[in-house]
């Protein structure tokens, strides 16, 4: 299955996290996994089109920032 | 059964001395946070509670979590057989995932299942050292594996509770899992898990005591949603807090001066045994 894309997964659950990983690997996507909005923030992002999946409620306000951001 | 009980007793034996020698486990009072007259006050005033709305909240997250991640997985399982090649190492590593996140799931809803087990039982009286006993045999595997020294010290006088026997039961496997695993990393200290039974004014107080690595926050440890476990519940000690205040009682943490945690649960006596 060709690859259709980047998606960015952030959630601190982990097996939220790697079970939307799966999903998403199996229907074809390119899929990064971020366990806190922190790392997510830090991680270098492809010039290429992106989709985001981010957990609001990380249980700090960085939730919410990466959205602003 | 036998076979604890002779080893405990045989075991504690010499140890009883040097625990009679203290009244109590050394605690750091400067990291206690609530005195235990407090505590005592806030029993009277309040009244015997249901299960919250905080711990129902967490029942619904904890399996909720893993049936969210059983339906992703599933859906996941689906399209690695639809592909042309099955990616059979994929396909695999989920099923995997899915039997596992069913079995935390149905260990939930056990561990949840008897806080709502009331009846004819909730006012029978309860012996602590039976209990105590059962826990531990029930441990056994654990308690091998971790290298873990037992030590018990009961006063006889004040060993009957009323109470549900299977609440209670919870609430002693929960505390002693926790000191058992607490010592998991501990190369340093002994690893001893001391239990000490003993009154208190009307009350019985059953002190838990490990040499693990300790807790930073007394009252954080019994929010529903944290847990300082790499996985499994955080809603473990929030529930042992509910079955022991529906007993008009008291539970809480405290900070041993050296090293470890002492885990208290205060029960009124039984009135017509005591």
């Amino acid at each position: 299955m060709s690859a259709r894309g980047i998606i960015f997964v952030v959630d601190d659950e982990v097996r939220i996290l790697t079970s939307l990983e799966n999903l998403l690997t199996a229907v074809g996507y390119q899929v990064r996994p971020y366990d806190s909005a922190e790392v997510f923030l830090a991680a270098p992002k492809p010039e290429v089109p992106c989709c985001v999946i981010l957990d609001l409620n990380l249980g700090t306000p960085v939730g919410w920032m990466c959205n602003d951001n | 059964m036998d076979k604890i009980c002779g080893s405990l007793q045989e075991h504690s034996a010499g140890k009883w001395n040097s625990l009679s020698a203290c009244d109590s486990f050394s605690y750091d009072h400067g990291r206690t946070s609530r005195s235990y007259e407090t505590l005592m006050a806030n029993s009277v005033a309040r009244p015997c509670p249901s299960v919250s709305l905080d711990v129902a909240a967490a029942i619904v997250h904890e399996i909720s979590q893993p049936l969210t991640a059983i339906v992703a997985n599933a859906h996941a399982a689906d399209h690695y057989l639809s592909a042309d090649h099955v990616d059979l190492e994929a396909l695999r590593a989920t099923i995997r995932s899915i039997l596992s996140d069913s079995l935390d799931a149905s260990q939930t809803i056990r561990d949840t299942s008897v806080l709502f087990r009331r009846g004819s039982t909730d006012d029978a009286p309860v012996d602590l050292l039976s209990a105590i006993n059962d826990v531990l045999l029930q441990l056994d595997s654990k308690i091998r594996k971790y290298a873990i020294n037992t030590y018990l010290f009961i006063d006889d006088a004040v060993r009957i509770v009323a109470g549900n026997g299977l609440q209670l039961r919870q609430v002693l496997t929960n505390l002693m899992t926790n000191a058992i695993e607490s010592m998991e990393e501990n190369c340093e200290w002994p690893r001893d898990m001391e239990i000490r039974v003993s009154g208190e004014g009307r009350m019985v107080l059953i002190e838990i005591a490990d040499r693990g690595h300790g807790i930073v926050d007394c009252e954080k440890i019994f929010d529903a949603f944290f847990s300082t476990k790499k996985a499994g519940m955080g809603m473990g000690l929030r529930i042992c807090r509910t079955i022991i205040e529906a007993h008009k009682g008291r539970l809480w943490a405290s900070a041993r001066c050296d090293r470890g945690t002492v885990l208290t649960f205060a029960l009124p006596l039984a009135e017509k045994l005591a």
